[in-house]
């Protein structure tokens, strides 16, 4: 029973990370908080919905339920999703920000972006919940008394991967060097030489990648639905602000941690409070760790 | 004295627009010669390195690097054509380790220049090769100033600019900054910097400026500034001045 609740809660802990990185990108390099993050996911999820029903109906890989067009389709997905990144912030937040704005003013503005991109996937796409395939899977029992579906364990090992890479990107990379510099200080990063609007856009680019990741995996493994990122906001920022503003590993362990708490909960209180157990565990951090588990210290 | 390599004229320049903190100043560096700004708190003395440097507002005035127009460049462009800057507060990334603060020094650098500049600097100094892959937040005040200026000479700058380089250092590690960048100069990078503990920078420098309410006071020879009575009354304290 344990064991099961872990294995779902690393599941949703994978999927939550890959969105908070993104959360988290943003308020150190873009200093501010992106309610509108959320939405990638769901864009990315229905992007990849829409190459897939273009893909031939190949046969499906193995024990999976999908073929080689699914997975073309979170490339393709991953590539839109950071397009439309771009768009929206030369559209809105690049704006603001070349008139000086307060980061406050960046965050009502995402919750705009966020109510019209939320309502753009519903206008294209409905508000039926929609499904990638309709083949039945059989769980595999991975570890006594631990079943998940083969395409859960595709998800899972397909997050660690990115998110692997996305460690090495930022570690060694010149532009990922880049990227931490300005984190930490934009001046100094500019001083250096790094153009500051170009590091912007990598920051984008990736966030809205890995939250179309986020948004393929989370549908593949639940269903789409227009507030299918919206249902996860909370989840991300506690995943973010959990892992403190730090470190890439903060808000995969961020993410981890919510997934967690999520499915354990259920083993001690009904159902129906799942939902809350982030707003909990956001309060507790907020009152006795406001600087996150890895605000403090980070890596070498 | 060489010809200026850096010459600033009635630079203008501030944080809010229409509002400048630098309203006329004007200054001049040569290679091989370090240059001290002085000047009371809120003289604009800091404002106009940073409006050099293309980290703020430039609002009017000339710059020019070589013969070469760069009045207003970002700061970004301003490290690609010659002029370093180590800023006070904030002169290096303590988040990333020594040797990332290098490479990062660098960042405007193709590979091989890269690995060039990272050889020069650890070859000057062991403490660095020594201690690459230390987090910048380790270092004390004046490892941290090493670093800083390493960090700025990656591009092998022609002109280094420096905000007050010895706020908050001990006594002694002042001398030890003071006399690197005396060794800099005469390896012929123009040095220009802006000092609070002015009489200790005016004896390593060459020439000073004086500004006062954003606007050239009075220049001169650091020797004659530093026996100017009027200069000692006003700017340098009599004795020692707290930074």
């Amino acid at each position: 029973m344990i064991g099961q609740a872990i294995a779902d809660g690393l599941l949703t802990g994978a999927i939550i990370s890959l969105g908070a990185i993104g959360v988290s990108l943003s308020l150190q390099i873009l200093r501010f908080a992106n309610f509108s993050h959320a939405e990638l996911l769901t864009w990315g999820a229905y992007l990849a919905l829409t190459f897939v029903s273009f893909a031939t109906a190949g046969a499906s890989l193995g024990p999976f339920s999908f073929g080689w067009g699914l997975l073309a389709a979170v490339g393709l997905a991953a590539a839109g999703t950071a397009l439309l990144a771009l768009i929206v912030d030369a559209l809105v937040f690049s704006r603001l920000r070349s008139q000086g704005a307060h980061p406050l003013t960046l965050v009502f503005a995402s919750f705009g972006a966020a109510l019209i991109l939320r309502n753009l996937v519903l206008l294209l796409w409905g508000p039926e919940a929609h499904y990638y395939t309709t083949e039945l899977q059989i769980a595999i029992e991975v570890l006594p008394n631990v079943r998940m579906l083969p395409d859960q364990i595709f998800v899972l090992a397909l997050a660690c991967v990115v998110v692997l890479a996305l460690h090495l990107f930022l570690r060694f990379s010149r532009l990922g060097m880049a990227m931490r510099a300005m984190a930490e200080s934009p001046a100094l990063a500019r001083v250096c030489g790094v153009e500051t609007d170009k590091v912007v856009r990598w920051t984008w680019i990736v966030s809205g990648a890995l939250a179309a990741a986020a948004g393929v995996f989370s549908g593949l493994t639940v269903q789409l639905r227009p507030e299918m990122g919206f249902n996860l906001l909370l989840s991300l920022f506690t995943a973010a602000i959990l892992g403190g503003g730090g470190s890439l590993i903060g808000a995969v362990i961020g993410g981890l941690a919510v997934g967690l708490s999520e499915s354990l909960s259920v083993l001690a209180i009904p159902t129906g409070y799942k939902a809350a157990v982030p707003f909990l565990l956001l309060l507790l951090v907020l009152f006795f760790r406001p600087q996150g588990l890895f605000g403090a210290e980070e890596r070498s | 004295m060489t010809s200026p390599i850096l010459s600033a004229r009635n630079v203008v320049a501030g944080y809010a627009p229409g509002l400048p903190i630098v309203h006329d100043v004007s200054a001049d560096v040569s290679p091989g010669e370090i240059v001290t700004i002085i000047g009371p708190n809120g003289a604009g003395k800091s404002t106009f390195l940073k409006a050099i440097a293309g980290l703020v507002r430039f609002e009017g005035g000339d710059v020019q690097l070589a013969g070469r127009d760069v009045s207003g460049l970002p700061a970004h462009e301003m490290v690609r054509v010659g002029i370093g800057f180590v800023p006070q507060t904030g002169n290096i990334f303590t988040s990333l380790s020594i040797h990332e603060n290098l490479v990062l020094g660098g960042h405007s650098l193709g590979a091989s220049d890269l690995k060039r500049g990272l050889e020069r600097a650890y070859g000057l100094s062991p403490f660095l090769a020594q201690r690459r892959s230390s987090l910048g937040r380790v270092l004390s005040g004046g490892q941290r100033q090493m670093l800083a200026v390493a960090r700025a000479l990656m591009t092998n700058p022609s002109v280094i600019m420096l905000d007050e380089p010895t706020a908050g250092l001990a006594p002694r590690v002042v001398g030890e900054v003071f006399a690197d960048l005396r060794r800099l100069a005469e390896s012929g990078v123009a040095v220009l910097m802006v000092e609070q503990n002015a009489r200790a920078a005016l004896r390593v420098s060459d020439r000073g400026y004086v500004l006062a309410e954003g606007r050239n006071r009075l220049d001169g020879k650091a020797a004659d500034l530093l026996a100017d009575a009027a200069v000692g009354e006003a700017f340098l304290g009599g004795g020692r001045r707290a930074s």
